[in-house]
């Protein structure tokens, strides 16, 4: 079994322990990407794949995504040069989120700096 | 891994519990943070790996409380391209300039104090110490400070229990690293603790419940200390 899988595995089971409340958020494979981005086994396109399919799936089920998790998902597109889907992402989060307003103004100023200067890392 | 061997696993994990004295949360609830910002983890253990595995196990039950929590990786990215690249010298940032960068209401400070296994004979103990510091970023104020230490043992009771324990463990070990569901435990446990932990956020549905219920409580202590 693949490492991020074995994180969701884990996600899911220490979700479900008896006594714990229901959970306010669809948490998904977010904190299994955020230890998979410290190993060096980290796959961006997986990530950005798996995150993006659970997102879709939270909003068509009316769920309700967890904080942060849009804001990850726009920092996986910076890495990937798609600064369109970074910046929809970043935005998404400030929708759902207005807390995150100022970090995320922050964010797609500086991923927009990557296409206009076209150097260097986001 | 089904539902009886977690069960298993969960009760063999033990939250040493610390000071039954009533916690001062006048702090807390006159500033009352909406958003947190994390710092990724100073690490004072032996263990290396350990502040990157404990990125991925604090968001969960931080914004199951009620809280906005700020995308811990993409955080610690934009203060490595920053030049701020270890945790000491995020620790060292002033809450001015982290109000200013990220919006956050406040920043939750966590030292990993301790972090070790022992390999004894028939059992296996991991001890986990963990440091938590909220503080408001507006006034500098600490408004919420506890220590949580988790024990992880297998083995330990009579021999079926001893089979059990390692058992169970060895079925751990081949999904995942055995410390990150320690220090998770940790973090849900000290986060929802009734006498010392987080008070209910206001992204909580029960948030108006338990801010009648913590103000009571409060007061309650106040008189008591006079």
């Amino acid at each position: 079994m693949n490492r991020l899988l074995r994180v969701i595995v884990l996600v899911v089971g220490v979700s479900v322990l008896p006594g714990c409340a229901r959970s306010i958020y669809e948490w998904g494979s977010y904190e299994g990407s955020i230890y998979d981005l410290y190993t060096d086994e980290f796959n961006l396109q997986r990530n950005i794949d798996i995150l993006t399919r659970e997102v879709e799936k939270t909003r068509d089920t009316g769920g309700v995504i967890p904080p942060g998790k849009l804001a990850h998902l726009g920092y996986l597109h910076s890495l990937a040069g798609n600064v369109d889907a970074a910046v929809q992402s970043f935005e998404a989060e400030k929708a759902a989120f207005p807390e995150s307003a100022k970090f995320v103004d922050f964010l797609i100023t500086r991923v927009r700096a990557t296409r206009a200067g076209g150097a260097g890392q986001p | 891994m089904n539902g009886t061997q977690l069960s298993i696993l969960a009760a063999l994990v033990i939250p040493v519990s610390g000071c039954l004295a009533p916690v001062d949360y006048s702090e807390y609830l006159t500033r009352f943070p909406r958003s947190v910002l994390v710092l990724p983890p100073l690490n004072d253990a032996v263990e290396v790996e350990a502040p990157d595995m404990f990125m991925s196990t604090v968001t969960t039950p931080l914004a199951e409380r009620g809280y906005y929590v700020f995308p811990i990786a993409v955080v610690d990215q934009v203060f490595k391209d920053n030049g701020v690249p270890t945790p000491g010298d995020m620790h060292q940032v002033s809450h001015g300039k982290l109000r200013e960068i990220f919006g956050a209401d406040a920043a939750l400070y966590v030292v990993i104090e301790n972090w070790t296994t022992q390999y004894l004979v028939l059992v296996t103990q991991t001890t986990v110490t963990i440091d938590y510091r909220l503080v408001d970023l507006s006034s500098s104020a600490v408004i919420w400070h506890q220590k949580q230490t988790m024990v992880h043992s297998s083995g330990g009771g009579g021999l079926a229990e001893m089979l059990v324990a390692a058992a169970v463990d060895a079925l751990v070990k081949a999904f995942v690293d055995p410390y990150r569901p320690l220090a998770i435990q940790a973090n849900v446990t000290m986060f929802n603790d009734s006498h010392r932990g987080l008070l209910t956020g206001e992204r909580h549905p029960d948030f108006e419940k338990d801010l009648a219920r913590a103000k009571q409580r409060e007061a309650k202590r106040v008189a008591a200390a006079q």
